[in-house]
């Protein structure tokens, strides 16, 4: 096991902030926080918008990121100016890695070892949580930091300083994508970023925290019918608008129908669920899809519901954590009432 | 037995020994067939039964010969509340009686088991012991000699009547003998016997819920049914605008589909549009209801709060059995 080497903040957080400002990024109104969210961003004057916007010369692709010897940096070979790279490995030194979230991440994946046999067994072939619980102890608690601050852009996932120490919250501030990648608003305390189309278990996997969420979808899968077989994915980035909703990518090779996702409840339209389901797999020519998506919905209670049992006898940090969280998503697969079809009014529940 | 067998009752194969429950039946020899047959005259009901001190009694108002009183009296004595029945039954509500106000609260509200914990202490024991070795029969629940010391068990054995009246258990078993847990789901099997097992169908808790132009009704009354297509079906009336259904099953891993066609057939004889949406509410809210459950015992500890979470669990599983439909 890895140990931490102590914060090295011989950086100050306002000559970061000068090399950030100098390499085209801009950070008005925010300090380094420490609020009810633990370590991350905060506003210097509630009063004034926080603007926050790193440049794409600043956006270091997690594929170009590596790790030795426990620190941070970009692969040689990665096609990063000097200048860049240099304040990436100083800013990740003093600021992230380096300062608290190697950490983080090593106690993150160090309870998870810590879960009994049969739970971890369980995770790794029931809910796909190989990348933490198996292989090299190292690689996994740096996938995990990366996993937990990386961001999509432009079909990939990139490190984005200073936005990567913000927290998450159901109600943060939205990425604005452009030729940059910045946020922007009015804050009280602390900035937080907005979840993407996240669910009580991808939080969880993702950022290793418990937050009941309004929605929840399924686990990735496969569902073979008579004739056609349905490859569900759990990609919420690979969407297509349709009316106001966003619903999952579909691909049809031969006989196998792909979802990227697939919504299964959500506490503020119950009834979306069902519908979009119907919806695609109607056009898609599969008869009764109600039955199918029934079949969906009972092998994923079923899973959280033998995760509950599984961790039964057990108690523990972690063991309580994964509770709540198979908790909060059964209760979120469980607001899946009646049936509106795509490109339908909303229509309130009686 | 001597007794047991001149007063009309027939005991075959089967033997008396020490189980995890103090005392029960197994059979003597497990490759031969057993039986034991209980005549009318030593079927006690309950309400015929009462208690004086620590001692259980057939109340003087009831029909039974005196010796079959004295039997009774004495076999109860010998062998069940005066064996382990009462400590059993005690050590039970005590498991209620500490757990947390707000979830005894909870569980008295939501899930019907004010029986456990409402009232005075000896009544509760009492009325547990009844409860958890009574037989339901002919609309009567009855304490049965012999079938008193059968536990209930997945597997367990069923009461048929006998050639010439009364009831009886036959066939071949393996091991301690059990009697079967009928229509009793996880949730129902707990408020019986105090303990979680798992169950392959589920049935609503009680609620009202708006049905198009109805107001529905759902009970927990599974004794009261209706056989249908070799279903059992709840009895379904209606008056004025309201529809009352005794019970109503929302998961069955043996047969997914019927739950909800059921429904939609119950919904169609009443005329009742939105059977659908209804039926897809009945579940949210019956789901929702063990998750607050375990929700409240999430941060608890402690021998009874394992098996409520335990019985939430598998209560959980049996509500998930609810696929497609079929018609009936």
């Amino acid at each position: 096991m890895e140990h931490d080497s102590p914060p090295q903040r011989e950086w100050t957080w306002n000559e970061m902030l000068e090399a950030f400002c100098a390499l085209g990024g801009a950070a008005q109104n925010v300090a380094l926080g420490n609020g009810e969210f633990g370590c991350g961003l905060s506003v210097v004057d509630p009063r004034e918008p926080v603007l926050l916007r790193v440049s794409r010369n600043l956006l270091f692709r997690v594929d170009d990121i590596e790790f030795t010897a426990g620190s941070i940096g970009i692969r040689e070979s990665a096609d990063v100016p000097d200048t860049e790279r240099r304040f990436f490995e100083r800013y990740q030194t003093a600021f992230s890695w380096g300062a608290g979230g190697q950490a983080k991440a090593t106690s993150f994946i160090a309870a998870l070892e810590g879960l009994p046999p049969e739970t971890r067994e369980l995770l790794i072939a029931e809910f796909r949580l190989g990348h933490l619980l198996q292989g090299d102890f190292a690689t996994r608690i740096w996938t995990h930091f990366l996993q937990t601050r990386e961001v999509p852009w432009r079909g990939g996932a990139v490190i984005a300083p200073l936005l990567e120490l913000a927290n998450h919250s159901a109600d943060g501030l939205q990425y604005e994508r452009g030729m940059h990648l910045q946020v922007q608003g009015y804050v009280r305390q602390d900035i937080a970023l907005r979840y993407g189309a996240e669910d009580a278990y991808s939080v969880f996997c993702r950022f290793g925290v418990l937050e009941p969420r309004p929605a929840a979808f399924s686990l990735s899968g496969r569902v073979q019918l008579e004739d056609k077989e349905i490859v569900i994915g759990r990609n919420t980035e690979k969407s297509v608008k349709r009316g106001k909703h966003r619903v999952p990518k579909t691909g049809i090779d031969g006989n196998t129908l792909t979802l990227s996702y697939l919504l299964l409840g959500h506490r503020q339209v119950p009834r979306l669920a069902r519908g979009i389901f119907g919806t695609l797999l109607g056009e898609a020519g599969v008869t009764n899809p109600d039955e199918v998506f029934d079949y969906i919905l009972r092998s994923n209670a079923l899973k959280f519901i033998k995760l509950l049992k599984t961790l039964e006898p057990h108690e523990g940090e972690m063991v309580s954590m994964l509770r709540a969280m198979a908790r909060h998503q059964l209760e979120s697969m469980n607001h899946c009432i009646g049936n509106r079809p795509l490109g339908l009014a909303s229509v309130p529940l009686e | 037995m001597d007794e047991f067998r001149n007063l009309g009752g027939i005991a075959e194969n089967v033997v008396l020994l020490p189980s995890l429950s103090g005392q029960g039946l197994f059979p003597k020899d497990p490759a031969k067939p057993l039986l034991v047959h209980v005549p009318d005259n030593l079927l006690f009901r309950l309400r015929d039964i009462g208690f004086e001190g620590d001692r259980i009694r057939i109340g003087e108002h009831a029909e039974t010969g005196s010796r079959e009183r004295s039997f009774f009296e004495r076999y109860q004595s010998s062998f069940s509340w005066g064996d382990a029945g009462h400590a059993q039954s005690a050590e039970l509500i005590d498991l209620f009686d500490s757990l947390a106000p707000d979830l005894r609260a909870l569980l008295v509200a939501e899930f019907g088991m004010s029986l456990f914990m409402e009232g005075d202490r000896r009544e509760r024991i009492r009325k547990h012991f009844l409860r958890s070795r009574s037989v339901r029969w002919d609309d009567e629940s009855l304490l049965v000699p012999l079938l008193d010391l059968m536990g209930g068990g997945s597997n367990g054995m069923r009461v048929d009547t006998g050639p010439q009246g009364g009831v009886q258990i036959a066939g071949e078993a393996q091991g301690e003998l059990h009697l079967s847990y009928g229509f009793h789901d996880c949730l129902g099997v707990f408020n019986k016997y105090g303990f979680a097992t798992a169950r392959p169908h589920a049935f609503s808790l009680p609620m009202k819920i708006k049905v198009g132009a109805f107001n529905l009704t759902i009970t927990r009354n599974i004794m009261h049914n209706t056989n249908r297509a070799g279903f059992v079906l709840p009895v379904m009336t209606s008056e004025a605008g309201e529809v009352f259904v005794s019970h109503l099953m929302v998961g069955n891993a043996n047969s997914p589909r019927a739950s909800r066609g059921i429904f939609y057939g119950l919904m169609r004889e009443a005329g009742a549009a939105g059977a659908m949406d209804a039926f897809d509410q009945v579940l949210h809210f019956n789901r929702a209801k063990f998750l607050q459950l375990l929700e409240a015992l999430e941060l608890l500890r402690g021998e009874m709060v394992v098996r409520l979470r335990a019985m939430a669990h598998l209560h959980l599983e049996a509500l998930a059995q609810c696929v497609g439909t079929r018609e009936f």
